[in-house]
């Protein structure tokens, strides 16, 4: 059965994966709710027309995100999808990782998730399943230095949908998460060079790096009625890079 | 890769599984190649439902463990349709077996199927797909790449190997060709399991249920398609793999 109709939710949708991602589904008929904390959202949204909606939100605010999470999914009537793709990143040595800095990235990599997670999983309950796709990335399994906040809020992200997949099973609701390769988003563009892009490329057999279609089309599939049946796993992203 | 107008090999794609892989394959517009060992009926009558999407349909008997066999199929399928741009390595065996043992007829049948035969198919198919400048493999494995069956030790050396030889089709293969595995949790009630074996099997599984072949074959369709997925093991097992505490969940 098609996606058409259904409604989802996108996190971290003003730009980047999660603008693609918001527009592929929007292009497949689903009415999608854009988050994100950058007021530029709400045009973004405009621009993928009246099947989608923005809303401005911080998702390290436990109470304005509950409130907006909760307010979303009653005014869509329910929810098929939630994407939990907000994240950011940082590249900072590990001994000079301050402690609020690695709560800032828990908070919002993962503490943010788990607010979604717990707001939309009783309307799937309520409804007839549903599917839940939280962004992990490949610094969960393998990362460099400098990474050691990410990696590990990443790591977090395969760990708690595993739970989540357990806990939510019996009502045919799956949570997966997907393992992206490198991307070349506004995210950590500050921090790369032109030797590293190189670096990244060759680090997949293919020879290139990961687009942000690559990464909506594996959402857009575990999203669908057919992956009903794949549920706790990781799927990577990655051109090959990462094989486990 | 779109499938539509593309040329598929499904070995062991008369029946069961294969066959729902061979028709999803079909449906999305790719003639296909149905490879069996010895289902002739079963091959004759789902190529003429793959016939039906539109498509064409070659069913061809080889054993995949034997190289002679696969190159004359490789060859027929190439002489019928030009090429073949999408390999699937469906083709098993199931036989448990005590160890130890002094008989080695099913080990080294678990080994042909297994291992010779991924190997042998990819190894004879790769060479049409770099000069076409593309391709896809997806080989079929199960859970038992992960954890011991009693009595299973041929078949999870050789469902073990198929992950192992996964990596490598991607790495050598590459850039041109990937190659991605499906790892197939309970999809089809084998013929010898009763309704309590068959619902103990539904309640390891995080879903409480069995998989269907179509959710099999929509994930090796995925992986077909998918650009940037390769040397990757996809998992369709409704979580069963994680179920092993269930009991005590709550
Ligand atoms: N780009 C890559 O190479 C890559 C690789 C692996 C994983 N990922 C993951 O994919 C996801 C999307 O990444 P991207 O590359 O599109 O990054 P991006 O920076 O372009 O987009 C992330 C979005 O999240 C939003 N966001 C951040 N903090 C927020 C908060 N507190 N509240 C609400 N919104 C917030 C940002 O405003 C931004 O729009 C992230 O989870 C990232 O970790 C990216």
């Amino acid at each position: 059965m098609s996606l058409a109709g259904r409604a989802a939710i996108v996190t971290g949708a003003a730009r980047g994966i999660g603008l693609t991602l918001a527009r592929r589904l929007v292009d497949r008929g689903m009415r999608v709710t854009l988050l994100d904390r950058d007021p530029a959202v709400q045009a973004r949204a405009e621009s993928l027309g009246s099947l989608a909606r923005g809303r401005v939100v911080d998702l390290r605010d436990i109470d304005e995100t509950r409130a907006v999470a909760e307010a979303t999914i009653e005014e869509m009537d329910g929810l098929w999808l939630l994407v939990n793709n907000a994240g950011v990143f940082e590249k900072t040595p590990l001994l000079e990782i301050d402690p609020s800095a690695w709560d800032s990235m828990m908070e919002i990599n993962v503490r943010s998730m788990v607010l979604l997670i717990q707001a939309a999983a009783p309307s799937m309950i309520a409804g007839d399943g549903g599917r839940i796709v939280n962004q992990a990335s490949m610094a969960a399994k393998l990362g460099t230095p400098g990474e050691a906040h990410y990696a590990a809020s990443k790591a977090a992200v395969v760990a708690l949908s595993r739970i989540a997949a357990h806990e939510f099973g019996p009502h045919q609701i799956t949570v997966n998460s997907v393992c992206p390769g490198y991307v070349l988003t506004e995210m950590g563009a500050d921090t790369r060079d032109p030797r590293q892009i190189a670096e990244w490329t060759a680090t997949s057999p293919l020879g290139r790096l990961a687009t942000p279609d690559d990464i909506a089309a594996a959402v857009e599939f575990l999203a669908s009625d057919e992956a009903g049946y794949i549920t706790g796993e990781s799927l990577n992203v990655s051109g090959g890079a990462c094989t486990w | 890769m779109q499938l539509d107008g593309k040329t598929a090999l499904v070995t062991g794609g008369a029946k069961r599984v294969g066959r729902v892989i061979s028709l999803t394959l079909a449906e999305a517009g790719a003639n296909v190649v149905i490879n069996y060992n010895n289902s002739a009926e079963e091959a004759e009558a789902t190529a003429a439902e793959v016939e039906a999407f539109g498509v064409g349909a070659l069913p061809v008997a080889a054993d995949v463990g034997d190289p002679v066999a696969v190159e004359a199929m490789v060859d027929a399928a190439i002489t019928r349709f030009g090429g073949i741009d999408v390999l699937v390595n469906n083709a098993s065996t199931f036989h448990a077996d005590p160890f130890p043992t002094t008989d080695l007829t099913v080990w080294n049948q678990a080994i042909s199927t297994l291992v010779n035969g991924p190997f042998n198919c990819t190894n004879l198919v790769a060479p049409s797909m770099l000069e076409r400048g593309g391709g896809a493999i997806v080989s079929v494995s199960d859970l038992s790449a992960f954890e011991a069956w009693p009595g299973y030790i041929g078949h999870a050396v050789g469902k073990s190997a198929i992950l192992a030889m996964t990596r490598q089709f991607a790495l050598e293969l590459a850039p041109t060709v990937r190659a991605n595995a499906v790892v197939f949790g309970p999809a089809l009630r084998p013929h010898d399991y009763d309704d309590d074996r068959y619902q103990r099997t539904a309640d390891k599984t995080l879903l409480d249920r069995w998989g269907t072949p179509e959710e099999m074959a929509h994930a090796v369709k995925y992986l077909i398609e998918a650009d940037y997925v390769t040397g990757e093991y996809l998992v369709i097992d409704g979580g069963q793999r994680f179920g092993h505490r269930k009991a005590e969940a709550g």
